[in-house]
């Protein structure tokens, strides 16, 4: 229904997201709450408590300033475009010129390119807000804000050894958040990419164990591929259940992650994989063969977050060059238009939920294979739900889940060394991501707003409903 | 097997799953689907031992945990109607936020992690039904439980009332179905929708209350173990009726408790099996009920 | 008495004037008819007096007072309340309860569901609208419904009815009933405004008419004193005229062949009983039927999107009964689908990925399984000029088109290939004269080169220019096959009521 107001929290929050409006206001908006801030702190000699929840602002502030800052003022004016007829600039995703209304030719790949941008600034800016808020948090705890971000951010890029934790850390996300974006593009609410990233890992562990006659890297090869189909598997079945029964995702890909969770724990507990006189629920290690070599001294970083990195290359490849990926994003953007064009919506969810758990397949064996080298019940720390946090504030951009995977690599392995060196509790750390998913739900739905206004706008003459 | 104490630990196993029962089908009759419930829980779990231990009584604990619980079901509110954030989404945002939240809540204010069981703080008492308590079986069955089982039996036909006899009832049930007729009717949709999200998050507090504050009197990171999920699912399998969501509970509370016991008695079904119960009940719930309804639909 | 005054109403939309200064006056106990076409501002006007949408200037007067109406709640207040065309009841409930609510009789927190049924008995005993209060509304028929919905009106007590396209989805016997209690309620002194493009009911019931037109006030006419023809003048700005087709030609090869069909709807009832008919090469074939009829389900069974319950449809000598919507448009099918922002296109996606929507998976748009994005492109530019859509570039999101430049798109994706068998559903709906003369022009150039159509369609006038031969469906069952030589809107109007059946079998039966 039209005729509603527009809701304030838009204009208030959407010039720090930066994602829903005009950038430039994004801009403008976190300088000038950068150099108050600034000011502010200068002013107060005094460190009360709301001095510091400013430091914790700040923090924040700043960074989003000289992150912007060249992104927008350097090289979004290299792509403003020069009017042909009178010779005014505009900015270069305007449709026609500001000052005598020409109309500019279609110029795709500076919409491609400012999009990519935009999603990259909103991916940072997201996670920023909500270090600032999990500043302010610190310090209404009474901890000192910038001293715990400082150690977390130098255990996790201060020296070449906590970069490559990072990375390792940023490997299964970068894989289930492709997994959880792809599914996501076709419309498919896909919260079980953590169910099959279980069934994957202890498909490459089984694969591990079993076959330790195959030499190295072909038992390696046979062990992510049998993952990733058993993470595909287990996707099918709710896909299966939404394409041909048209059963609710939601609710089934939740459910199903629990029955994965306790399925592959009965598996190395008492099950067939049962390992008597272990102490701790785990499989039998795997091949010496089959364990990947660790890269850098001191650290578990491994080869598969090369894998991790090709994933992403071939992630953007199939949505912007084939079939299935035309398919998932006619079926995400409109799936009664996609019935209608006679596009097999439900097989194509079917490849769809196999892709997606594949990569969650993908994640768990490299878990196995790179880090633990046998199958623990119960390993994964939520990869799947940050993967899906990464889908969400990538808004299922491949590049963009690659950004985000290393922002919360970062966070995750900086994360498990505040609580050595500071009094800190660790889950700060998923108070930040709480604050970070409910950033992303907010911003999501003011971008959908603005999409559906105009929307609404320029349909009114496409369907005017009777008069 | 002692089917007394079966019988009795179904009850009492049941009856966070009643209260967050209750919430879900509110939440679901006023057309919201209520990922936020576990969340909504823990935090009041986590607010009726805080609570109850700083004021030095277990009842304002209590009373406090319904407080926090609806504090939240009105956070989620804010985002979903409000600022119009994706349901799903903040409801998973809320969940992680009462998970990190009370853990580092825990940690910050009593340095402790894991398990919080603050010294002195009384568990709830138990409460001896007159006359009934004295009939031998039925006696050990339905007598001596905490009050909050007690109140969540009541809690039932409470909803039922309010859902279909009150007028503001049945403005929540109008806005849950078709939003559009209740809105021209002069109903504020939203008003509708932040009291039932309130309402049933005073209910999700209420459930945490009885978690940790209704047998032993002790807080545990992420203690409400998916029961959130379990009543939701109970919801769905009883297309959001209360007499037979209540029935779902129930059954749903017989299982854990069927589960402990089988656990104790080393028997041939893994536990793991046991524990994937509830939710594989649930995904055959919601195939019969798409499959029933969806079969012949067009597009 | 003036009883409603709104004055130089004006509501912008981007790119689009709604409202153009609009004087609108209402006397007191009057029906008075808002006509125009489609577009042409009638149902921004009542949304604007009803408080749905703010107008960008002017001012509403009741009884002389100026008002301000922000939202329907006001508007109610007021004693303004409005029938939508898409009825806002809730299924579930009762009818009593529907009409009631938001405005229950209580006792404490509770309903008084006892004096609540009293009185909405009372009044549609009151006001000749027969339904029964304890009856659940998900089981009414449609016009039951529209009876709860004009009671709900009553309840709140409204002096100023609005009525909006109120005969859309009723036989011509219910819209008898509806003019009827109608009249009954201005005769005891509420006022109505009947929102309608159907000149029929406007002299059947209208005091007067107010003729809207590209968002302005044509002018005001006292129905008694007027000639439809005028009326329908005002509205289209052009003499009436009954456009033919150029030739008539022999009917090719059947290419459509239905053969008893029977289709369920959404609520799993009888929707479509028992169809059979066929559709030749080079012959349009037109459906005609008041909405509701089966028309929906009938589409889409027949596009391979409903399954059919029994029955038989051959496309192109190929059974497709159980085929999905690829194979039939494999086969040489198009589609044009009635909901064209839903069905027949997608906002969010470009040009070329619209246009391209039915032909992607085969050369040379894709070779094994990947996508060829040149072939896309020229494809796309080549459908721009043949069809002379109006944008920057291939690039562009569907979503920023206007009206007529989207349903352009559909109709360059469907019939780019000329297809052996077009379905055609409300093809022209809210288009504007020169879109609507496009698609015209289009069909019968596809019918000139062989295609078989089937046109589904709403408007008798587009109906009897274009068909060569008429269909008439009622209930689900085709009641009547005619050329448009033979065939009389008086003749069409019987059989879409579903009377004049009998007559009609019994001359089939003799010819």
């Amino acid at each position: 229904m039209s005729g509603q107001r527009t809701p304030l929290p838009y204009w208030v929050i959407a010039p720090f997201l930066g994602g829903s409006g005009n950038l430039w206001w994004g801009v403008l908006a976190w300088a000038v709450l950068g150099a108050v801030l600034t000011a502010a702190l200068v002013v107060s000699r005094e460190r009360r408590w709301w001095a510091g929840a400013l430091t914790g602002l700040l923090t924040g502030g700043i960074g989003g300033v000289l992150l912007l800052a060249p992104l927008w003022f350097v090289l979004m004016p290299l792509l403003d475009r020069r009017c042909r007829r009178c010779g005014a600039l505009s900015s270069a995703t305007a449709a026609a010129c500001g000052r005598c209304g020409a109309e500019f030719t279609e110029r795709a790949w500076t919409e491609t390119l400012s999009a990519l941008i935009n999603n990259v600034a909103r991916v940072v800016l997201t996670i920023e807000l909500a270090l600032i808020a999990g500043g302010i948090v610190l310090e209404l705890s009474g901890k000192d804000a910038l001293d715990t971000y400082r150690v977390l951010f130098e255990w996790g890029l201060g020296t070449p050894r906590a970069r490559a934790n990072s990375l390792l850390a940023a490997t299964p996300l970068i894989l289930t958040g492709l997994g959880t974006a792809i599914a996501f593009r076709a419309g498919i609410f896909n919260v079980g990419v953590e169910g099959s990233l279980y069934m994957g890992a202890l498909a490459a562990a089984w694969v591990g164990f079993t076959f330790t006659d195959v030499p190295g890297l072909l038992l390696i090869a046979l062990a992510f591929v049998v993952a990733a189909v058993a993470g595909g598997l287990w996707g099918l079945v709710p896909g299966y259940l939404k394409a041909r029964l048209r059963v609710d995702e939601v609710v089934t890909t939740i459910m199903l992650n629990y029955v994965a969770i306790e399925f592959t724990s009965y598996m190395v507990q008492s099950g067939p994989f049962f390992v008597p006189g272990m102490a701790n629920a785990m499989s039998k290690t795997i091949a010496k063969q089959a364990q990947l070599p660790r890269l850098i001294k001191g650290s578990q970083f491994n080869a598969t977050f090369f894998l991790a990195l090709a994933c992403v290359i071939i992630v953007l490849l199939i949505m912007t060059r084939t079939r299935l990926g035309y398919e998932t994003r006619l079926i995400g953007d409109n799936p009664l238009f996609a019935r209608w064009s006679g596009v097999l919506v439900g097989a194509t969810i079917l490849q769809v939920m196999f892709l997606s758990g594949a990569l969650g397949g993908l994640a768990g064996a490299g878990q196995v294979l790179g880090v633990h080298y046998n199958f623990t019940a119960r390993f994964s720390r939520g990869f799947g739900f940050d993967g899906l946090t990464i889908a969400l504030l990538a808004r299922n951009s491949p590049v963009g889940v690659l950004i985000g995977a290393l922002l919360f690599g970062t966070l995750r392995s900086g994360g498990t060394t505040i609580e050595l060196f500071t009094d800190v509790p660790i889950d700060l750390v998923d108070v930040v991501q709480a604050l970070i998913i409910f950033f992303v739900a907010v911003d999501l739905n003011l971008d959908f707003l603005a999409r559906r206004r105009r929307t609404v706008e320029s349909r009114e003459p496409v369907a005017t409903p009777a008069a | 097997m002692d089917l007394v104490n079966l019988a009795a630990a179904t009850l009492r196993i049941s009856t966070p799953l009643l209260m967050v029962g209750m919430a879900g089908l509110l939440s679901y009759q006023v057309g919201l689907i209520n990922i936020a419930l576990e969340g909504m829980m823990l935090g009041g779990a986590f607010a009726g031992v805080v609570i109850g231990y700083e004021l030095g009584s277990t009842w304002l604990g209590v009373l406090g945990a319904a407080l926090i619980g609806a504090v939240l079901g009105a956070l989620f509110a804010l985002a979903v109607i409000t600022l119009r954030a994706n349901l799903i989404v903040s409801g998973l945002a809320l969940n992680f936020l009462a998970v990190g939240g009370t853990a580092y809540l825990m940690d910050i204010l009593y340095d402790q992690s894991g398990t919080l069981a603050p010294q002195g703080l009384q568990k709830l008492p138990t409460v001896q039904l007159p006359l009934i308590h004295d009939i031998p079986t039925v006696g050990r069955i339905l007598s001596g439980h905490s009050p909050l089982v007690y109140v969540s039996w009541v809690l039932v036909p409470l909803t039922a009332i309010f859902l279909y006899r009150t007028v503001v009832g049945g403005h929540i049930r109008a806005v849950g179905e078709h939003a559009e007729a209740a809105r021209t009717a002069g109903i504020s949709v939203r008003r509708m929708q932040y009291l039932a999200l309130i309402l049933g998050g005073a209910m999700c507090g209420l459930a945490g209350a009885h978690l940790s504050l209704g047998d032993l009197p002790l807080f545990r990171e992420r203690m409400t173990n998916d029961r959130g999920f379990i009543a939701l699912a109970a919801v769905y399998f009883a297309a959001a009726r209360p007499g037979w969501t209540a029935l779902a509970c129930l059954l749903f509370g017989f299982f854990e408790a069927l589960q402990f016991r089988l656990q104790l008695q080393k028997t041939s079904i893994p536990n793991e099996f046991l524990q994937m119960l509830p939710y594989l009940m649930v995904v055959l719930a919601l195939v019969v009920i798409s499959a029933r309804k969806e079969w012949r639909k067009g597009w | 008495m003036t009883y409603l005054r709104m004055t130089g109403i004006t509501k912008y939309y981007p790119g689009v004037v709604a409202n153009d200064g609009v004087d609108f006056e209402v006397e007191e106990g009057e029906i008075h008819a808002l006509v125009g076409e489609n577009g042409a501002g009638k149902s921004t006007l009542m949304k604007i007096l009803y408080g749905m949408e703010k107008a960008d200037a002017g001012q509403i007067y009741l009884r002389g007072e100026l008002v301000h109406i922000p939202n329907p709640q006001a508007a109610i207040r007021l004693g303004i309340d409005m029938v939508h065309q898409h009825f806002e009841l809730v299924p579930s409930m009762t009818v009593a309860e529907n009409v009631a609510l938001g405005h229950e009789p209580r006792r404490g927190l509770f309903v008084d569901r006892a004096a609540m049924i009293e009185r909405v008995r009372a009044l549609s005993e009151q006001f000749g609208l027969r339904v029964d209060p304890a009856a659940v509304v998900a089981d009414l028929s449609v016009g039951e419904q529209q009876r709860v919905e004009i009671l709900k009106l009553l309840y709140r007590d409204a002096r100023l009815l609005i009525l909006d396209e109120p005969s859309a989805v009723l036989t011509p016997q219910e819209v008898d009933d509806l003019f009827a209690v109608l009249r009954r309620l201005v005769a005891e002194g509420r006022t109505a405004i009947l929102i309608t493009h159907k000149l029929r009911e406007v002299m059947a019931v209208c005091d007067r008419a107010t003729v809207l037109r590209r968002g302005r006030v044509v002018g005001t006419v006292r129905v008694s004193e007027t000639q439809p023809e005028t009326i329908a003048r005002m509205m289209v700005g052009r003499e009436l005229e009954v456009v033919r087709r150029t030739t008539a030609q022999p009917p090719g090869e059947p290419v459509l062949v239905v053969h008893n069909l029977h289709v369920r709807d959404d609520r799993d009832l009888p929707a479509v009983r028992g169809v059979s008919f066929t559709v030749h090469a080079g012959e349009i074939v037109g459906l005609a039927g008041v909405e509701g009829n089966g028309q929906r389900e009938l589409v889409d069974a027949l596009v391979g999107l409903r399954a059919v319950e029994s029955g038989e449809v051959v496309l192109a000598h190929q059974p497709v009964t159980e085929a999905g919507n690829r194979r039939r448009r494999a086969l040489g099918m198009a589609i044009i689908p009635e909901d064209r922002t839903r069905q027949g296109l997608s906002a969010p996606s470009t040009l070329t990925e619209n246009l391209v929507a039915t032909r992607y998976h085969r050369p040379p748009f894709s070779r094994g399984g990947v996508l060829a994005l040149r072939p896309m492109r020229l494809f796309a530019q080549q459908a721009i000029r043949q069809f002379d859509i109006r944008v920057r570039g291939p690039n562009v999101r569907v979503r920023t088109l206007s009206g007529g430049n989207a349903q352009k798109v559909v109709v360059a994706r469907e019939l780019a290939e000329t297809p052996r068998v077009l379905i055609a559903a409300q093809p022209t709906r809210g288009l504007d004269v020169g879109a609507t003369q496009f698609v015209h022009e289009e069909l019968l150039r596809l019918r000139q080169v062989g295609t078989g159509i089937l046109l589904i369609s709403a408007d008798l006038d587009e109906l009897l220019a274009l068909a060569d031969r008429l269909l008439v469906i009622f209930e689900g069952q085709l009641v009547g096959e005619m050329t448009p030589e033979t065939a009389t809107r008086e003749r069409l109007g019987l059989l879409m009521a579903g009377r004049g059946v009998a007559a009609e079998l019994e001359r089939v039966a003799q010819g």
